[in-house]
This record gives C-alpha cells, sequence and structure tokens, in this order.
C-alpha cells in the first residue's frame, strides 16, 4: 500500500503559518484603531482562506484512477506502472500530485472536465510477495498552498514483487565462455555474462573498445551459453540457501535467459508457467516467483 | 511547482509585482507619491530582469535601490519614528525583496504581506471605494497564488480572476457573520497613524476667512436621516457644532469650557430625532440639530448646548442617535458666565462702543437691541463676498463703518461684539446651515459649503435667541464673485458635464443621479459598516433577543458561517460526475461494435495499442481508424476539439458495420 499522510485528509501547509500571521496582524490592527471596516478585512480574508481550503477538498472531487490488473517490479527495484487519471467532474482540476510513493509521483497541472491524463508511477519498494494496492494517493495544495488536502482513489493493481536477481550467472549445467578455450560457444544462444581484467593472450575481439576508448581499464567481455539441453529451472537446480537466496537464483537465470531470446520453462511445481520465450514470458515467470509460497502452489 | 532554490515563472511573478503595486498605489495619498513610485520601480526592474531571464538582479543593483528607498525615506520621515515610518519601511523592505525573491517560501510570505500591506490602506480610507480597491489588490495577491500553484497549466488570466474573486465570493457568510456577530476587542493599546488624523471642517477658532475657506468645499461633512419622519423646515437647518464665547473682535475663540455631562439643557419646541453619520474631521465636537436635547451615550453636553465626543476627536467615520428640540435653548445664564458673555477686550473697536452704547439708549431690551443692529445691517449698503479682503482680528469698526463687506464670521463676530458692548450677553454657535436631500435617499446630505456661524443673545426668560445677521442682507448685494466660488456639487456637475449633454443636459442628470447613488452608498456604508462599532452589535443582538448570548453568539455565528461557506463552496465547486461527454459516448459504442466483431478492449490497454491492434486486424478501414482514434486521443489526454473526437469516432464506427 502506498504512503498515507495519516488520519487527516487535510493538513494545513508551513504557508499556512504566513497567511495566520497576516490575519493576525490585521486583526490586531483593526482593535487597535477600532476600525470597522479593517474589521471586515480582517473576516474577508479570514473567510477567503477558510473558503480556499474547501476550494482544494472540492479539486479532488470526480477523479478516478484507471490502472493495469497487474504490474511487476523486484526487489530492490520497484516497478512502475501506467495509469490514467480521469476527471469525471464537470469542472477542471488542477495542481494534481498522484502517486504511489512519494518519490514515485506525477503531477498534472490541469486536467479539464472529461479529459484524462496518462501518467506512469512509481510503485513502492515492498518485500517479494504479490501485494494488493487497493488505492493511489492524490493531492492538491490548490489553490492557495494553505492546506495539502488528500484524496485516496480505489483502484485494483497487484504488484507482483518477484525476487531480485542474484547468485550464480552460470545456468544449471552451462559454463561461462571465454576463458578456457579463448573462444567464445559458436551457438546462436551466445549471451554477454560480464567482465574481467584483459589479460595476455586473450583474443583481442573481445576487447571491450568502448570501455578503453572512455579511459577505463583494458576488460574482456564475458560470454555464456545457455546449455541446450538444460533449458528448465527449479528449485532443485538452484545451489542452496535459503528459499528467497534460491528464488533470486532463479530470477537471475530467468531474466538472463529471457535476454537471449532463447526458450525456458521454469519448474515450481504445481500451474508452471510452462514454455516460453521472450519479455511476456519472462514477466509470467517472474510473476510466478513473486508468488510462490513453499508447500502452496504459486 | 518550483521548489526553493529553482528560478520562479515569469507568470507568477507578475502577478505577485501587479498586487503589490495594486496595494501600495493607494499610500500615494497618506505617505508620499516618492515611496510608491520607488516600489513600483523596484517591481519594475525585477520583473524586466526576470523577463529577460535573469535569475535575479546583481547584488549592486539591489543594495543601490534598496539604499536609495531608505535615503527616501530618511528624507521623508526624518526622525520620525511613528507609523508612517514603519509603514514606509514595511514597503520599501517588500519592493526589496520582491528584487530577489526566487524560492517558494518567500513568493508565498509574500503574497501574506501584500494582502496586509493592501489593508494598512484601510487605517487613512475607510470609504467603500476604498475597501473595494483593497479587495482587488486582496484579489490579486490570491491570484498570484493560484497563479503560482497552477504553473504548467496553459492558464488564462480570466480563469486566475474566476478563482480569486469566486472563492472571496464563498467567503461573504464568513464576512458578515463574523463582521455583525463576531465581538468587537476594543484597542488604544498601539500608535496610531500620527498625520492621519483628519482635520478638515471647522476649528475652534472663528477669524476672518475660517468659514469661507470651507465654502470651495464639497466634501460631506455628515448625513442625518430623520427616523422618526420629521423634516424640519428649512429655516430649522441650523446644525449645531461648538459654542464660541471669547471675543476678540473679529476673532473669537471658544474661552469658557463646563462640561454638564449627560444632563442637557432645557429646550423648547418640536422633537427632531436624527440619526447622524459624521465624517471624521478631526475635532471632538458632535454635530446636532439645534438644540440637542439628548445624545448618544458617548456624548456629553458643553457649556453653551453643543456635544462633543468623550472619547476624543472623531477620527472615523461615526454614527449616532441624537435627539433635539427645534426651540431656543432655555439654560440659566449663570452669574459666573454671565461676566464672560459679556467680556469684550479693552480698548477695542471705540467707534462700535459708541454706537452700541447709543442702540443700548434708543431700545429697550435685548431684542429690541438685536433687531436694531440688523435692521443697521440691512439699510447701510453691507455687502456679502468671500473675498472681502484681509481685516486685521480687531477690525471691527472698519468693518462696520468703512469697508462694510464680510462674510458670515464677520456678521457674526461683528453682532456678537456690538451686542456685548451694548450689555447684551452673547455668543458665536460654529455650524452648518441648511443641507440638500439626496436624490435617492432618504437622507440630508450636509456639506463643508453648508459651513456657517451665527450669534446668539441672552434674552432673559426667553433663553438664548438665535440671530443669524446674513439673513439681514439683501441677496442683490451678494458678491457676483460669490456664486462662482460658491457651487453646490449639482452645480458644479451641472456647470461641468451639464452642456455636454446638449440642452437638455441629459449628461448632466445622468451624472447627478450617479453621484446621488453614490453618496447614498456612502452613507449606508458609513453607518452600517464604517460606524458599525459594539455599541451596534449589541443593539442587533437585542433586536434578535439574543444579547445575554452576546459572546456565544459571536462564536456560534461565525462557526455556522464557517460550515455554511464550507459547504456551499463544496457544492459548487466539486462539480459531480457528469454525464459521459457525447465524444466518450461514441468511443464506447465504438468498442462495442469492435467487441461483437471479436475483438474487444483489453483491460487497462492504452488507445494507442489498442488503434494498433484494430489496424492490424481490420487493414481495409486502417486510414479511417488511425484518423478516428488520433482525434480522440487529441481530445481526450489534451486539448483536442470534443465535436471532431465524437464525429471521427462515429465515422469509425459507420465504417465497422459496413464492412
Amino acid at each position: 500500500m502506498g504512503s498515507r499522510s495519516g488520519p487527516f485528509p487535510v493538513r494545513p501547509t508551513k504557508h499556512a503559518l504566513a497567511f495566520a500571521g497576516v490575519l493576525l496582524a490585521l486583526w490586531y490592527a483593526a482593535a487597535s484603531q477600532s476600525n470597522a471596516v479593517a474589521h471586515l478585512l480582517f473576516f474577508f480574508v479570514l473567510g477567503t482562506c477558510a473558503v480556499s481550503v474547501v476550494r482544494g477538498w472540492a479539486n479532488l472531487c470526480g477523479l478516478e484512477i484507471r490502472t493495469p490488473p497487474e504490474a511487476l517490479g523486484s526487489v530492490g527495484r520497484p516497478g512502475r506502472v501506467a495509469v490514467e487519471l480521469v476527471n469525471r467532474s464537470r469542472g477542471a482540476r488542477w495542481a494534481l500530485e498522484i502517486g504511489f510513493v512519494e518519490g514515485g509521483r506525477a503531477k498534472v497541472a490541469r486536467l479539464d472536465a472529461g479529459h484524462a491524463a496518462a501518467v506512469t508511477l512509481g510503485l513502492p519498494a515492498l518485500p517479494r510477495g504479490s501485494h494488493p494496492m487497493r488505492a493511489v494517493r492524490v493531492e492538491t495544495r490548490f489553490p492557495f498552498g494553505l492546506a495539502r488536502c488528500v484524496s485516496h482513489l480505489p483502484c485494483r493493481l497487484t504488484y507482483d514483487v518477484a525476487p531480485e536477481p542474484r547468485g550464480v550467472a552460470e545456468f544449471p549445467g552451462g559454463g561461462v565462455d571465454a576463458e578456457g578455450d579463448g573462444h567464445p560457444a559458436e551457438s546462436g544462444g551466445d549471451d554477454f555474462s560480464g567482465h574481467r581484467a584483459f589479460q595476455a593472450g586473450d583474443p583481442p575481439r573481445h576487447l571491450d573498445w568502448k570501455a578503453l576508448a572512455r579511459g577505463g581499464p583494458a576488460l574482456l567481455k564475458l560470454f555464456t551459453a545457455l546449455p541446450a539441453g538444460s533449458a528448465v529451472f527449479s528449485l532443485a537446480q538452484t545451489p542452496g540457501g535459503t528459499l528467497e537466496e534460491r528464488l533470486s537464483q532463479l530470477a537471475l537465470w530467468v531474466d538472463r535467459a529471457a535476454e537471449m531470446g532463447s526458450a525456458f520453462t521454469l519448474d515450481l511445481g504445481g500451474g508452471a508457467p510452462g514454455t516460453g520465450a521472450g519479455s511476456a514470458h519472462r514477466e509470467e515467470c517472474l510473476r510466478a516467483l513473486a508468488r510462490y509460497r513453499e508447500g502452496g502452489s504459486r | 511547482m518550483k521548489r526553493g532554490g529553482l528560478p520562479l515563472a515569469l507568470g507568477p511573478m507578475t502577478w505577485l509585482g501587479c498586487a503589490i503595486i495594486a496595494a501600495v498605489l493607494p499610500q500615494v495619498f497618506v505617505l508620499s507619491p516618492a515611496v510608491a513610485a520607488m516600489v513600483a520601480s523596484m517591481v519594475g526592474y525585477r520583473w524586466i530582469s526576470a523577463r529577460a531571464g535573469v535569475l535575479r538582479p546583481p547584488l549592486w543593483a539591489r543594495a543601490g535601490l534598496l539604499l536609495l528607498g531608505a535615503a527616501l525615506a530618511a528624507g521623508i520621515h526624518g526622525t520620525n519614528l511613528g507609523l508612517e515610518t514603519g509603514l514606509s519601511a514595511v514597503i520599501l523592505l517588500l519592493g526589496a525583496k520582491y528584487m530577489e525573491l526566487h524560492t517558494q517560501r518567500e513568493f508565498m510570505l509574500m503574497a501574506a504581506l501584500t494582502t496586509f500591506l493592501a489593508g494598512t490602506t484601510l487605517i487613512s480610507f475607510q470609504s467603500p471605494a476604498a475597501m473595494a480597491w483593497v479587495l482587488f489588490a486582496c484579489a490579486m495577491a490570491f491570484g498570484a497564488v493560484v497563479r503560482f500553484h497552477v504553473e504548467g497549466a496553459t492558464v488564462k488570466a480570466a480563469m486566475i480572476w474566476k478563482e480569486a474573486f469566486g472563492i472571496m465570493g464563498m467567503a461573504l457568510p464568513v464576512v458578515v457573520a463574523g463582521f455583525v456577530f463576531f465581538p468587537r476587542m476594543h484597542g488604544g493599546f498601539l500608535v496610531r497613524m500620527a498625520g492621519s488624523l483628519p482635520t478638515s471642517g471647522m476649528a475652534d477658532v472663528l477669524e476672518p476667512g475660517t468659514v469661507g475657506s470651507l465654502l470651495a468645499s464639497s466634501e460631506v461633512a455628515f448625513r442625518v436621516d430623520f427616523p422618526e419622519g420629521y423634516q424640519p423646515g428649512a429655516k430649522q437647518l441650523y446644525w449645531r457644532g461648538l459654542v464660541l464665547w471669547e471675543c476678540g473682535g473679529l476673532r473669537w475663540t471658544r474661552g469658557l469650557v463646563a462640561d454638564y455631562g449627560q444632563r442637557p439643557p432645557p429646550a423648547s419646541g418640536p422633537r427632531v430625532e436624527q440619526r447622524i453619520s459624521l465624517e471624521p474631521h478631526g475635532r471632538r465636537w458632535m454635530f446636532a440639530l439645534d438644540h440637542p436635547v439628548a445624545g448618544p451615550p458617548e456624548a456629553r453636553f458643553q457649556a453653551g448646548a453643543f456635544l462633543e465626543n468623550a472619547k476624543g476627536p472623531v477620527a472615523r467615520p461615526m454614527s449616532y442617535r441624537v435627539v433635539s428640540n427645534v426651540g431656543p435653548d432655555r439654560s440659566p445664564l449663570y452669574r459666573d458666565f454671565e461676566g464672560r458673555a459679556l467680556a469684550v477686550p479693552a480698548g477695542l473697536a471705540p467707534r462700535a462702543r459708541e454706537f452700541a452704547a447709543r442702540l443700548a439708549r434708543e431700545n429697550a431690551g435685548p431684542e429690541a437691541i438685536a433687531a436694531a443692529l440688523m435692521r443697521y445691517f440691512r439699510g447701510e449698503n453691507f455687502r456679502y463676498s468671500l473675498d472681502p479682503g484681509a481685516y486685521r482680528n480687531d477690525a471691527v469698526d472698519e468693518f462696520l463703518f468703512e469697508r462694510r463687506v464680510g462674510f458670515c464670521e464677520h456678521y457674526a463676530a461683528a453682532f456678537a461684539t456690538v451686542m456685548r458692548l451694548a450689555g447684551v450677553p452673547s455668543r458665536i454657535v460654529v455650524g452648518y446651515r441648511g443641507g440638500s436631500y439626496s436624490r435617492i435617499g432618504t437622507h440630508m446630505v450636509i456639506r463643508q459649503s453648508d459651513a456657517h456661524a451665527w450669534v446668539e443673545i441672552y434674552g432673559g426668560t426667553e433663553g438664548w435667541l438665535r440671530y443669524d445677521p446674513v439673513e439681514a442682507i439683501d441677496p442683490s448685494r451678494m458678491d457676483s464673485g460669490l456664486a462662482g466660488r460658491v457651487l453646490t456639487d449639482s452645480q458644479w456637475f451641472e456647470q461641468t458635464f451639464g452642456r455636454m449633454g446638449g440642452s437638455g443636459g441629459w449628461f448632466g442628470n445622468a451624472l447627478e443621479t450617479v453621484r446621488a447613488a453614490w453618496d447614498t452608498l456612502d452613507y449606508q456604508w458609513n453607518v452600517w459598516v464604517a460606524g458599525f462599532d459594539e455599541e451596534m452589535r449589541v443593539s442587533v443582538l437585542l433586536a434578535l433577543g439574543l444579547r445575554q448570548y452576546a459572546r456565544e453568539a459571536g462564536w456560534l455565528a461565525l462557526g455556522l458561517a464557517l460550515a455554511g461557506s464550507a459547504a456551499a463552496a463544496y457544492l459548487a465547486w466539486r462539480r459531480r460526475a457528469s454525464p459521459a461527454p457525447p465524444a466518450l459516448t461514441a468511443y464506447r459504442k465504438m468498442c462495442g461494435r469492435l467487441a461483437r466483431l471479436g475483438l474487444p478492449k483489453r483491460d487497462a490497454e492504452g488507445p494507442e495499442a489498442f488503434a494498433q491492434r484494430v489496424q492490424e486486424r481490420f487493414p481495409e478501414i486502417a486510414p479511417t481508424a488511425a484518423a478516428a482514434f488520433a482525434d480522440w486521443i487529441a481530445w481526450r489526454y489534451g486539448s483536442g476539439d470534443a465535436t471532431r473526437a465524437r464525429v471521427a469516432m462515429r465515422r469509425l464506427t459507420r465504417a465497422l458495420r459496413r464492412r
């Protein structure tokens, strides 16, 4: 769930202090001079400031949020989601800030009646799992900035947080090429997997020329290949450790395999995502990893 | 929204700059036009440099202008550390701050200070026009804040004004409830504006030129209505101000001071109740129809049957009720006072002494002597003129026997002096005579040009009898220059504008009506707003039967008004969901058609992605689909035309139906 500002949907800002000071000064001047017209102005400014807060609150009415049903992120790398903010009221809405979390807000300066704004919002950093996001926080300081009015627009978004991709780069049963015989694997599944310091005798075509040109050290690019016969990733193949560590290992393999464009299978038991390739399959697998619970199916 | 440290956008800067200038402008009449000009140049300089993309003007320019402002203020106010000096300093500092303004916090603080600065105008001016200007300046300051918060959006100035005035309008219930019901604190605990005490109207000295100097002024002295409906006749319209006892020839001063508190003098004649709305005149006396017998609680009767404000000089508009009996003042002349009422400086006016002695010999009794003196004025070719030339203060003889030309103060002073020399106690009353009915209001307006001085002589059991020596002058002997100088407002209007409307003078008439309407507004404003004090609040509570809950009623009314304003504002502005706009309905219909054709829109699928799928699935109508989606997206997510989007969607729906 996104950040909440506390139990009160309307909170004064520090700028309200300036106007409070002015009100006090106006009242003092009016009273000390027994000046009825100055009293009138005092109540004008008081009423205007009070009504402006209501104006800000009304500025949040009739807003709706449209989100996709699902969003994906991973531990340490929160996801982002494209949403639509719709103004279903008959009046324009102004100076809106919308978001699930502080750092991932979007600003909409003006939203006319019947219009929608497409914005991308950051999602919160949450532990691995499947998290229902039930509301998006929208706030405004319109019109005078004396109060921050907050509203939580209901939404139905399932936010899957996959494990952080971490572990050993090699695929189960595969190896890292470029060292050994000095030649990367010849298969079409070759992919870049990392760097190591360049040593005499290393093939110059695998030197990272770009890094060298930027003034960096001489580095050798390493390539790995997905072993043709072992494109099934399962918990049993992971090197061990806690469940989270093992899931992280699977996430790393899934990521890398998807980057290579190879077909692979993630086997978590139960209704596994099956075999596939490409980014859609990757997302499906990462979702399965996010939702995985020991003892349960997904 | 710009955060601290970033340059502010030009739009909000412009609004704030204009608000500062609007707030400072009325001070031109109070402080010095130079202060306002200085601030305007500071604001203008910063604005121009901001427009040229400069973050803020260089330090030497800012410091230079500030020092120049300080020198200016020192030049104007010197070492006088009054409220005006403080106000000048605040105004100049605000202008200087504007020159280096660049964070959000500074902007908001300055906007708040600008509303206060606008409010300081009301220290010196309390007219409806002043209030209107102050509200305008405040609306501009609020507008600056609104403009600041919508930065980044395309906005027109009209929208900003609408917001600012809309919010101020919604606050009206709070204004009314707070103003009428909320208890007033009484001050006196702060400095008053030193130079702002108005000193218009009459002084407490009558000498050649005192009244004459007022005659060219069409300023309102006070306004009156008669709540009981009694309309005094023209002969009764003598508005008593103060009474002068001390004779110095043509120069008279107050002299005798005796405070009778709330005890009115015995007076006769019909009773007239008046509701008077007095313009500030910087003196203590409170005008009333001759002779007041009952005044408001703060009024005290003085020797000479006139009223003085116990609270001090009248520095702001004041409303009060007073009852008068339009007959002679029947107060006895105490022995102590008799000497004062007969005193004439020794050696003053030897010819007048002889003349007075002759009058006293030839006529028996005060009234006969006075009548003989009136006859003298009527018969001896006395002239009435605003430009009688210079007289010395003791030049009674010169006036009576040589030049014989003067204005009401010459006549009154000479008449009263001669009466004293003839052994008849006399005094001079200074006030106003006449007045004119407002064309559309129910009240009378008394202007400075109605200023007058007349004489009262003591007639024994008859009491004090009024003599107006000017009445003895034949109107044909009024100086021709007078008519040109002593113009009523309506005459002035007619002269100035009457010809513009052709022979009928319709323009003059229209202007006169506008002026009369304005005058009525001014009067009602002074009675109900500028003069609304704690006493009036209590009167309102009394009328509502809430006197015993005076304090609670204030809070309750303010609370209710706040709630009412808030509810009304919320209902007005939330503008609940409307039926879907036609363009949206057309889009939904098109989506329905596609769903029936086996291509439903996916959840959370954006229109661009959907458009792509539609074009791939139905290549034969791809151009129509692309155009329709483009128009629709332009409307829905931007500022595209709604009709165009609707028409395009309908065209696409028809195309889908035909295939």
